[in-house]
């Protein structure tokens, strides 16, 4: 029951009983899972990073305005798709929430095939992002079983310095370089230099510094 | 990060908080009040929307079983006593404001 992969869900918060109420019937018609919330402060006392689909997010909320309650979850790192649902739309708001990584703003009363298209949009995003996430965690976790040695080797390799140069600057032999050098590619899980480089490119965090 | 907020002081420039701000403000500023009301009614109107194309789903898709059509046509009915309730207020704020000498 716990194993199983999260299903992406359309969590819907919206301060109006019928509005929130409502979206989830149709959602549910619709085929699509959904969890509903009236107050934010409750929704984000059972926040899970695990929780896959979108927001569905109502800007105006007495207890935490809809940018504040955005403002939080990307303090706690969430990378969850927000959808903004506004009664009249202000431009400035609109602009801080999309500065801020929002998916999409829409306007009350809004087109629902327009809805279900952001949603289905946000769905993907939402894969996306998880996947780019577990490949730098994945990379995370293999730069960690470096030694402090393997880990300058790879700085050499990366930067693109033959094992002579590395040897000569390290005052190691060839061989105990092309050790290291072996070490990295198959701890890395890495097959070339250009995959090793690119492999860091992706993660982004850099080299950690051996020392 | 922020604990609950106390309610923002009136006079905020936030419109975020109508409710608040219409309460604590003197009947003279009235705009607010229709600005909320306006607000107010997208809200059953969009429930009533949806409870509609839900249904409607069903019965395309061969869902729909009597007893959740009903639940979906109260709905809609409750939703729509709620919007000409709505309605009513804003026609009494625009009454009001037709009987005062134009300033």
């Amino acid at each position: 029951m716990y194993s199983k992969a999260p299903v992406p869900t359309v969590f819907i918060l919206d301060d109006d009983e019928a509005v929130l109420d409502s979206l989830s019937t149709w959602l549910g018609a619709m085929g699509l899972k959904t969890r509903t919330w009236s107050d934010p402060r409750s929704f984000l006392d059972e926040y899970r990073h695990d929780w896959c689909g979108c927001l569905l997010l109502d800007m105006r909320m007495p207890a935490l305005s809809g940018l504040g309650l955005q403002q939080e979850l990307v303090a706690i790192g969430s990378t969850l798709p927000i959808i903004f649902m506004t009664g009249h739309g202000s431009v400035s708001t609109a602009v801080q929430a999309m500065k801020a990584g929002a998916f999409e703003f829409i306007e009350k009363p809004f087109d629902n095939a327009f809805l279900l298209e952001h949603i289905r949009r946000a769905f993907e995003l939402d894969v996306q992002k998880r996947e780019a996430l577990n490949h730098q965690r994945q990379i995370r976790e293999r730069l960690a079983t470096l030694t402090p040695r393997e880990t300058e080797v790879l700085d050499y390799i990366v930067n693109g310095k033959a094992t002579k140069v590395i040897a000569l600057e390290l005052k190691l032999s060839q061989r105990t370089v092309e050790i290291y050098r072996a070490n990295v590619m198959q701890k890395m899980q890495s097959k070339s230099v250009a995959q090793l480089v690119k492999m860091l490119s992706e993660f982004g965090g850099g080299v950690p510094q051996a020392h | 990060m922020q604990g609950p907020k106390p309610a923002q002081p009136p006079g905020g420039t936030s419109s975020m908080d109508g409710a608040a701000a219409a309460a604590t403000q003197p009947p003279s500023a009235r705009r607010p009040d229709v600005s909320r009301l306006l607000h107010d009614l997208n809200q059953p109107l969009s429930a009533i929307s949806n409870y509609a194309q839900a249904g409607s789903h069903l019965i395309a898709t061969g869902a729909a079983d009597t007893d959740r059509l009903k639940s979906l046509f109260d709905k809609i009915v409750q939703q729509s006593a709620r919007a000409a309730a709505l309605s009513q207020d804003l026609r009494k704020v625009h009454d009001a404001q037709s009987d005062k000498p134009s300033s």
